[in-house]
């Protein structure tokens, strides 16, 4: 017995020595920095960050990148705990939905002095995407995926029952009307999501409303505005243009009405463009959201930051990585546009180039993402707090178009709790 | 204790070590931790700062957290019932000998195999308004249901989807049970003259209280910790009929950067479980027979 226990015991140091040896080895030995990056994406998303990681390896031998990649749905939380368990990654991308919060986390440091210094041309990136990267005048990140949030319109059910494909300046109105002559039996105008706030703004900005005040500090859904818009949504649901589960659809399962051709019209994001062209035989084209009395800009216009952790101790390595990744004279922007990841973040022609495809659908996506981000793109009003807000809000949004609550009642249900959310994330 | 004891001791000691490590590292120091962070208000990457018992104190105050509470309650109290006594008479049909047996086995446990993405997936067309259940209702001259877009249809929906995962993994476990009882009880009862629901209950349900009582126990523990289902199937939806109360420890913990708050509702759960566990043992005294 005592030999079993001396064994054991022996076992354990040996163990323990070995892998402080390791420690000790990985510590002295000298060769390329390795830094990690964290990015989100499907595994067709991965085989394109592979392709630029691989063709940065190509270009030098100081820095080795070493991917962290997690579906979307986890990948904040994860990144979260990765910084809380001391292993921030080097590099990061950040959805701006988090941005302000992260922030707030000290997740992030400027690369006001890095960009400076390498005399980095920030004008050449689409504005919207600098804001986004932008906090009290600092800029934290390089923009990713800057891009709209369409419409989708389906041409096969908008030839079937003869309606042209909307102009950019087609109003609420006119696009209630449209899905009203859309819907027939089985098949519906028009699809959305309930899962966010983000799919309600631009019928709330065409009214005249908002999310928050100007300032970001106080919660302003509850006002005639935005309730008169709420309201809007849930008459066209009750009169049947709007399919019954979309109350709880998500994004997969509305790709799957609309290339089946089950409804004419849904709000989709740049990367559902890639899956709707995945489809064979899929004719579709993308515009603006309808215009209201309030103004044209009802489209919701957002990016995404890559930025470097603010614990990364391999600040130069992952700079380097960062402009190769993001800058405007690195390889990384054309690779994205080369597997269609993405729309351009950056305002030159030769990517888009790269990008629209005039043989594929929509064909119309250069010109009409232009027109769209000139004219009719709007920011939305991200701030800290906004995903508890969104929590709050989306089942709320739930229950007003299935008719159980008015929008004025549930809004003013939940005002209070979206404020204290703002107060405290400030 | 004597020199031979204190080695024995120590030996036991050394072969549990990694167990124990394990245990004492992955369970009871994060559950010690979690209380401690749910006296804090703390957002993940700052430094925690005591506010002794507030996050339990805002716990009462908040409509959501009972909501989910509730939901939680129905979706155990509802399916964990309806679970074991499906899964106790399949086990009793598919423990006689009949044709196809081993087949229909498989073909029940398969579910338990599949990942509850890969269900919620699945289901999900069927589902639909103008999914497979409600072609097969319409074809039967019946209405259609709202299956999971009504707020009173959704919960029941993702419990009849619960269930039809976790069914062949109950079934396995009555399986075993049920083989342990002697056919010779049976074969006296037969001579007897007992009908098979005589045997059935005479014999069978109080053999099989063991297994009755663990599965019992162990499906009111895994129903209070449902998350994935209706994270995936329904989103919490619709206007939260199906949020459940780890789904919004996770909302309040990873995107509205509430630790502590999260880590108080997290233990409140804990205290929650650990009750009814102990009360399902106290009662167990009553029926379960060893």
């Amino acid at each position: 017995m005592k030999r079993t226990v001396c064994a054991l015991a022996l076992f354990t140091c040996a163990l323990a020595l070995v892998m402080a040896g390791g420690d000790a080895e990985q510590e002295q030995s000298e060769g390329p920095i390795t830094i990690d990056y964290s990015f989100w994406g499907n595994p067709v998303a991965i085989g394109v960050e592979r392709d630029i990681i691989d063709a940065y390896h190509a270009m030098q031998d100081d820095v080795r990148v070493a991917p962290i990649v997690s579906g979307y749905s986890d990948y904040h939380t994860m990144l979260l705990t990765q910084m809380a368990g001391g292993s921030s990654p080097d590099v990061m991308r950040i959805d701006s939905y988090f941005f302000q919060d992260f922030l707030a986390l000290n997740a992030l440091r400027t690369i006001d002095d890095l960009v400076d210094r390498d005399n980095v041309d920030t004008s050449v990136y689409y504005p919207q995407g600098i804001t986004e990267n932008t906090s009290d005048g600092e800029l934290y990140g390089l923009p990713w995926a800057t891009s709209v949030l369409y419409m989708f319109i389906n041409l096969d059910v908008f030839e079937d029952a003869g309606i042209p494909v909307p102009d950019f300046d087609w109003t609420v109105d006119d696009f209630v009307e449209i899905a009203r002559q859309l819907t027939d039996g089985d098949r519906y105008g028009f699809a959305i999501g309930l899962g966010g706030v983000s799919s309600i703004l631009p019928f709330v900005w065409a009214e005249g409303g908002d999310l928050f005040d100007e300032s970001r500090e106080r919660f302003t859904l509850n006002e005639p505005e935005a309730v008169r818009a709420l309201d809007r949504l849930a008459e066209m649901y009750a009169e049947g243009l709007i399919p019954e589960d979309s109350i709880t659809a998500q994004t997969d399962t509305l790709t799957r009405w609309f290339v089946n051709g089950q409804i004419g019209m849904r709000m989709g994001a740049v990367s559902e463009i890639l899956s709707t062209q995945a489809v064979e035989g899929a004719r579709f084209e993308v515009i603006n959201m309808p215009t209201g009395p309030a103004g044209n800009r009802t489209t919701v216009y957002k990016s995404n930051i890559v930025g470097i952790g603010s614990a990364s101790q391999n600040v130069e390595a992952a700079w380097d990585f960062l402009k190769f990744l993001r800058g405007p004279e690195g390889q990384g922007e054309e690779l994205y546009m080369i597997a269609k990841r993405m729309s351009p973040a950056i305002d030159d022609q030769r990517y888009w180039d790269l990008y629209a495809d005039p043989t594929l659908y929509p064909r119309n996506v250069e010109g009409n993402s232009k027109i769209i981000a000139a004219e009719y793109g709007r920011l939305l009003p991200l701030t800290g707090g906004w995903l508890e807000v969104d929590n709050l809000v989306a089942p709320e949004l739930q229950g007003i178009v299935s008719g159980a609550i008015s929008a004025e009642d549930a809004m003013n249900r939940i005002a209070d709790d979206a404020q204290a959310a703002l107060d405290r994330a400030r | 204790m004597t020199r031979r004891a204190r080695a024995e001791f120590v030996a036991a000691l050394a072969f549990l070590a990694p167990n124990l490590i394990g245990f004492l590292l992955f369970l009871i120091l994060p559950a010690i931790a979690s209380l401690a962070i749910a006296l804090t208000r703390w957002r993940l990457l700052d430094v925690p700062q005591f506010v002794g018992l507030q996050n339990f104190a805002d716990l009462l105050r908040d409509g959501r957290f009972w909501l989910t509470l509730r939901n939680t309650a129905y979706y155990s109290f509802v399916r964990v019932p309806i679970n074991a006594a499906i899964s106790l008479a399949l086990a009793v049909l598919l423990n006689r000998k009949m044709i196809g047996r081993d087949f229909f086995r498989v073909v029940l446990f398969l579910p338990v195999v599949m990942s509850i993405v890969a269900t919620a997936v699945i289901w999900r067309p069927l589902v639909e308004s103008s999914g497979l259940l409600n072609g097969v209702l319409a074809a039967l001259g019946l209405p259609g249901v709202p299956w999971i877009t009504s707020t009173n249809w959704a919960m029941p929906t993702v419990i009849m989807i619960g269930i039809w995962k976790e069914i062949g993994y109950y079934m396995v476990i009555f399986l075993a049970g049920l083989q342990a009882i002697p056919r010779t009880y049976y074969e006296a009862a037969s001579i007897d003259g007992a009908s098979n629901w005589q045997q059935f209950t005479r014999i069978t349900f109080p053999l099989v209280s063991p297994t009755t009582f663990f599965v019992l126990t162990v499906a009111m523990i895994f129903s209070f910790q449902v998350f994935a289902l209706t994270t995936v199937l329904t989103g919490g939806g619709p206007a939260n009929a199906t949020t459940t109360l780890v789904m919004y420890i996770y909302q309040s913990g990873f995107e509205n950067f509430r630790m502590g708050y999260a880590s108080a509702m997290a233990f409140v759960l804990f205290v929650i479980i650990l009750v009814f566990t102990l009360i399902q043992k106290r009662l167990a005294n009553r029926w379960v027979h060893y």
